[in-house]
Order: C-alpha cells, then structure tokens, then sequence
C-alpha cells in the first residue's frame, strides 16, 4: 500500500540526550495511525522533525512522496496540531481560521466558507465573529482542531487532540476524526489515551526512550499477542462440569454477568475445547477469545522504560 | 495571495484597525503640540498685572527719579505686560530693610529696590522681591541700567541720545550657504530635530510591537503551526513589513495632520504662536529638497534593521521583563544620536559625527540629522548609506537565523550561552 508518511532510521540527538534514535515507521494513506508512549518518549519530536520544524540529525523522511525539508510545498497538504495550543487571541474567529487556511494556500472567500460550516460542524456556529480570546478553553481548542483540518489536507498530525476537553466534546472529535479517515485523509494521533487509540486506531506505534517498541496492523498485533482465555455465554446460566476437560482448562472463572472466563491450558487448545462443548450440547450463546487490549500491549512493552524525570528532550535547542 | 502577503497584511490590519494605533495616531501629535506650545502660552497667559515698587534711595540725585521714569507707568497696550507704581524712601537701607520685608511678605508690595551710594562707581544694586527672576525683574534691570549709564554720560559731558545712536545694535543675520542655496538655519535646525526625532519615535515603537508579535507567536506556540506554512525567514519579513506598512499608514495621518496645522497657522499666525514671517514657506523648502530622499532611504533601511533586531528579540524571550535584559543592546545605539544631538550641532561634520556615520546601528539616525543641516557631502551620504544597507542586510540575516531558531525552542531563556549555540546550529 502506498504510505502517507515514511520515516527511515530517523535520529535526534539534543545536548547530552537522545530524543529518537533509529526510528523507522510506515504510516499507510487512509489509516488512523496511533504514535504511542510515556513522557518524554520522542513523540513530539518525531512529529515536529517530520514535519521540518526541527532538523533531524539523521535519517530520511518522506511526507505524501517528499523531503518536507526540500520541498516545503508538500507541507500544504498537511495539517498540525501541536500538543499546546495558541492562536492570536485578539484576532476574530473566523479571521483566524482564514488566516491559516491562506497560508495552506486557500483562497480567501473558500476558507470563509470552509471555516464557517467547521464552526458549525463543532457546535460554534455563533462564535465566528468574536474575538478568540472570548472564548473558554475547550472552545478555542475546537477552532484550533478546525484550523488543522480547514484546507481538506491529506494528512493530519493531532498531538493529544482531545485533552482537557470534556466527554462529549471528546466524542464530537472522535467522530470528525473518523469522518476524516472515511473522506480517505491519513491521520496521525499522537496521544496517553488508550481507549481512544484503540476505538479509532487501525495501527499503531509505540515509542518509548526515543525508540519503537512495536508497531503495525493492531489487529494483527492482538492476534499475535492474544492470551490463552476465552469467555464463554450459556443460556441457561449452567455450570459445565469442567473436571471433565481434566488439564486442558487451567482455570475457569465465573463473572459477574453469569459468563465464564476460561483460561485455556495451551494456545492450540481451542478446537479441542470447542468439540468439547459441542459434544456436551452445552447451550452456547457466544463465545470470545479474548484478545490484548492496547492498554496492555503498552504496559507489557513500555513497562518500566518510561522516562519520568529531566528536561522535555524536543524543547531543547 | 503569497504567504508573505498573507503575513504581511494581518501584521499590518492588527495594528492598524485597533483602538490603540487610532489613538496614539491622533493623540501623539497633540501631546508634542501640548508640550511644546504650553510653556509659550503661558507665559503669554501671565496677562496684565501691576507691581508696587519701593525704590530705597542711596543714589546720587537724579538716578532714582530716571529709574523711576523708565519703568512704564500706565497698563501696556497689549493683552500682557507688567506696569509699575513706584515709591522713593530716601533712607539707608540698615533702617528700612526689615520694615519692607515684613511689607513684601504680607503682600503690601511686591518689590523693594535698593540703590547704593556708589551705584554709579559701580556699587551694588540690589532687588528684594517675591518673585526675582520674573518679567518685571528684568525690567527694573534694565531701567537702573540705562538710568546708571545716563547718569556716567551726563555728568562726563556726552549727550546719551548721541551715545544711543552711535551704539545702535547692528542687524546681525545668519545664512547658511547649502548644495541648494543660501537659507536661514532656523527652518533646516527645526526639520532636523522634528525628523530625528519622529524616526527614533517610530523605530522604538514599531519595534517594539514587532517584538512583541514574535513574542506572542512564540510563548503561545503559533510558530509551531506557521513554521508549517512558511519559512521563518518570510515570516519574519512578513511581519517586518506588515509593521512598515502600519508605520506608513500613521506617517501620512501624521503628514496629513500637519499639513492642516501648517494652515492653522499660517492663518493665525502672529496671534497665537511666535512663527518668524516666512519660516513655514522655508520649512516646507527644506521638506522638498533632495535631502528628502536620503531620509526615506535611511528612515526605511534603519526602520527594518531594528524591526528586524526587536523582532529576533521577541522570538528568543518569553516575557517583557526576560526582554528587558537584552533591551539596552538595542535601545543603546538608537538612542546615542539621539542624547548627543547637542554635540552634534556644534559640529555636524567634527569627528563625532564622522565616526557615528559609519556605524551602522548609529547611522539611520545620524545621516538624516546631517542631511537636513547639510553637513554631509552627498558622496559621502550615498556611500554611507551603501554600507549601512550591507550592514544591515548582514545583521538582518543574522537576526533571521535567531529568530528562526529562537522562535521554535520554546523553554529556552535568552542567555548568552544560548545565543552563541543558536547561531551556531543556524
């Protein structure tokens, strides 16, 4: 598939201090990529040095098939959203959303009519004519989400899209996110939010200390890192004699809700469990094999890699 | 629209349409009109008053009563003046001095004068008053000295009128013989220190609010998403010029400005300010002549070397007071023509002069003063000028290298150390 954004053994070293060290990522046109990890894991900067803000000090980038840094054109066709925010404050909405969108290279009265219907998309119809500084934090962080997306780009950097707003505005974003990916555009998420990167991310990366810990198809990650359980609906809220499975099952566990978590003794012994069941016409209403949440791919890989202490590596010169 | 263009206009609508630019457009002028035109008035406004006068006689006779006789006795004409009601005591002074004192300080009097018995050898004169240093005082001055002087040609036999005649002040006047032609230095002296100043006006404002947009872009991490958009470099000569077009806008409000005042007064000239007769149509020469070129050209190039200057400022400081630290770096070169303007009078074409027209932080100032007194050779100017614009073309483009760095490393506090690191990974 062709990629949005390659980056080849990308580095960065800051005085004393490696920020990314040989990363290499693939993120393919029309996904929702997740960049994962702690504090301090090179996120930021990895987005911002493949953007060209900073220098890398080694490494390749390639943004839509370009150099950002040789061909800063190609930089038209992307959106950003830093992690901290700001716009001018005493500028007008929409003259703000405007001004953006001129510099991606929209006309004019187009952005005016795109900035309008964002501002209606994200419940600010009303809000166009004041001054940005009027209006509350969550607020300005939407119009600073609808500045990213303004000029339809094929590609958007959201760092932390939704922190510090609250649940229902965080549900609005991740509806506009999707809509963006149905639209075909490529979005990378940069963010803490487990849930979140597991309800809209088709891959994912995970960085920690500057380097990848894992990465690729989440689908495919789970099914690679699936446990040995399975959980296990019967209508009729029965107990299986489970002795009789002998050490095929290790453990079986009733839950709350009057299923059972079934914690197989072997990877592969699933089919047999399965003809078990059928074979004791046990009343199966549905079964699972449960797979990894992303929360605990991340826990397992980043574990206790986390940097928790010393200076931010990208705000360094 | 080019993103230059586009960079280039919000800079310049966000100062020009706020209330801000509206009222220092409107009130600066009339603060330099305010403070320049209130001590002349007022001293027109002291209005008419009369001033009681005792005269202590120790003089040879006659000199109190030709005293006396010189002061004006009757209101003046016009709408101001002092007119005296004098009294002679023909006592020594030892015996009447406290008793008029007391007199002076419960206001009886205003003034007690004591001529001496030598006054005409050369004794003293002395004057006790409320206020000594004012109009009358120098009246009363005057009086006792022509009533002395008479008095010394009198008694050696020369008639004072012939004497008066003879010592007649001559007319005494100064040209100064330019490029152009012969002028009087008042006009070209007025323009060189109205110019002067409105340009350093200017420079320090604009280049403040330059510094201070680039500081807004930084601590509020705008940049991050311009640096997207556009080059550092074009964003720093967006917004330059964005503020060189604000600074236009407000110097041809300010001209327009000024040429309804140079209406004003020429309507009512006389009556309300002190203007020479023909010192508006000398003025408005010296603002047509060629020079006027080499001060736009010198206001314009000093105008972006310091926008630029501040601006790389802003870019590497997050607060006013961390700025602070590193203004006087800026504001030191801008202001020395400024603080030496005196000096430089007395000699625009001396050493001083010489040496400050070849420093480039110096000399966007410095030339226009030398140009509007005609103190620099044309040859001289242009070659000037040559090597400021390549001084500031270099300084520009190190201040672009700093800006550019300085802009995106938020958390970083402007210090020496990082300056040097800053503009080594430039």
């Amino acid at each position: 598939m062709d990629d949005a954004l390659v980056l080849d053994r990308l580095q960065k070293r800051f005085a004393g201090h490696v920020a990314v060290r040989e990363l290499t990522l693939r993120v393919p046109r029309g996904t929702i990529y997740g960049l994962l990890g702690p504090n301090g894991a090179g996120k930021s900067t990895t987005i911002r040095m493949a953007l060209a803000i900073l220098a890398r000090d080694g490494g390749t980038v390639r943004l839509l098939g370009a150099d950002p840094a040789e061909n800063r054109e190609i930089l038209r066709r992307v959106g950003y959203l830093p992690e901290e925010r700001g716009l001018y404050k005493k500028m007008r909405v929409l003259d703000v959303m405007v001004f953006f969108a001129e510099l991606k290279g929209m006309d004019r009265r187009a952005a005016r009519a795109a900035a309008e219907r964002w501002l209606e998309r994200l419940g600010l119809p009303e809000w166009g004519r004041q001054k940005v500084q009027a209006l509350s934090k969550g607020m300005q962080q939407k119009v600073q989400f609808a500045v990213t997306v303004l000029h339809r780009p094929e590609l958007v950097f959201l760092d932390e899209p939704t922190s510090g707003l609250d649940p229902i505005n965080q549900e609005l974003l991740r509806e506009v996110i999707e809509e963006l990916r149905a639209a075909g555009t490529t979005v990378v998420l940069s963010t803490h939010n487990m849930e979140q990167a597991e309800e809209l991310c088709s891959h994912v990366a995970i960085l920690a200390r500057g380097e990848k810990v894992l990465d690729g198809d989440l689908a495919a990650l789970k099914r690679v890192h699936r446990t040995d359980e399975v959980r296990l609906w019967l209508d009729d809220g029965a107990t299986p004699p489970w002795s009789e499975l002998g050490a095929a099952v290790r453990q079986a566990q009733p839950e709350r809700d009057g299923s059972w978590t079934v914690r197989l003794a072997a990877d592969d012994a699933l089919p047999a469990f399965l003809a078990w069941l059928a074979e004791r016409h046990l009343p199966v209403r549905r079964l699972e094999r449960r797979e990894p949440r992303l929360r605990e791919l991340y826990v397992a890989r980043v574990g206790g890699t986390a940097t928790t202490a010393g200076r931010r590596p990208d705000e360094a010169p | 629209m080019s993103e230059l263009g586009v960079i280039l206009r919000r800079e310049w609508k966000e100062r020009v349409f706020s209330r801000t630019f509206f009222l220092s457009t409107v009130l600066t002028p009339l603060f330099f009109v305010f403070v320049a035109a209130v001590p002349v008035l007022a001293t027109r406004w002291e209005g008419r008053r009369q001033m009681t006068l005792v005269i202590v006689d120790e003089a040879p006779p006659g000199v109190a009563a030709a005293v006396a006789a010189r002061l004006p006795s009757r209101p003046p004409a016009g709408r101001r003046g002092v007119w005296f009601r004098t009294e002679t005591v023909h006592r020594p002074l030892a015996q009447v001095r406290a008793g008029l004192e007391a007199r002076v300080r419960r206001q009886e009097i205003d003034a007690f004068l004591w001529l001496s018995p030598t006054v005409v050898a050369g004794g003293p004169v002395t004057l006790w008053a409320r206020n000594p240093a004012g109009e009358a005082a120098e009246q009363i001055r005057a009086a006792v000295t022509e009533a002395v002087q008479r008095h010394r040609l009198t008694a050696a036999g020369i008639d004072p009128a012939e004497v008066a005649r003879l010592l007649a002040p001559v007319r005494f006047e100064t040209l100064q013989v330019t490029r152009q032609g012969t002028r009087t230095v008042g006009p070209a002296l007025a323009l060189a220190f109205l110019l002067t100043f409105v340009l350093y006006f200017l420079t320090l404002t604009y280049g403040m609010q330059a510094m201070q947009s680039a500081q807004e872009e930084r601590t509020n991490r705008i940049a991050e998403i311009l640096a997207t958009s556009v080059r550092p470099s074009r964003l720093l000569l967006g917004k330059v010029l964005g503020v060189a077009g604000a600074a236009l806008v407000q110097i041809g409000a300010w001209l327009a400005m000024g040429w309804v005042a140079f209406r004003l007064i020429d309507a009512w000239r006389g009556s309300l300010l002190p203007v020479p007769p023909g010192f508006l149509a000398e003025l408005r020469a010296a603002l047509l002549q060629p020079m006027a070129l080499g001060f736009v050209a010198f206001a314009l190039v000093g105008f972006l070397l310091y926008s630029t200057l501040f601006a790389a400022l802003g870019a590497t400081t997050d607060t006013p007071e961390e700025a602070q630290r590193f203004f006087w770096v800026l504001f030191l070169p801008l202001v020395i023509p400024m603080v030496l303007q005196g000096a430089l009078l007395q000699d625009p074409a001396g050493p001083l002069a010489q040496v400050l027209t070849w420093v480039p932080l110096t000399a966007p100032l410095l030339v226009p003063f030398r140009l509007a007194l005609d103190a620099i050779p044309t040859g001289q100017a242009a070659a000037a000028f040559a090597w400021t614009a390549l001084a500031v073309a270099g300084l520009a483009w190190v201040a672009g290298k700093i800006y550019r760095i300085g802009i995106l490393s938020t958390g970083q506090s402007l210090t020496w150390r990082n300056l040097r690191q800053w503009l080594r990974a430039a």
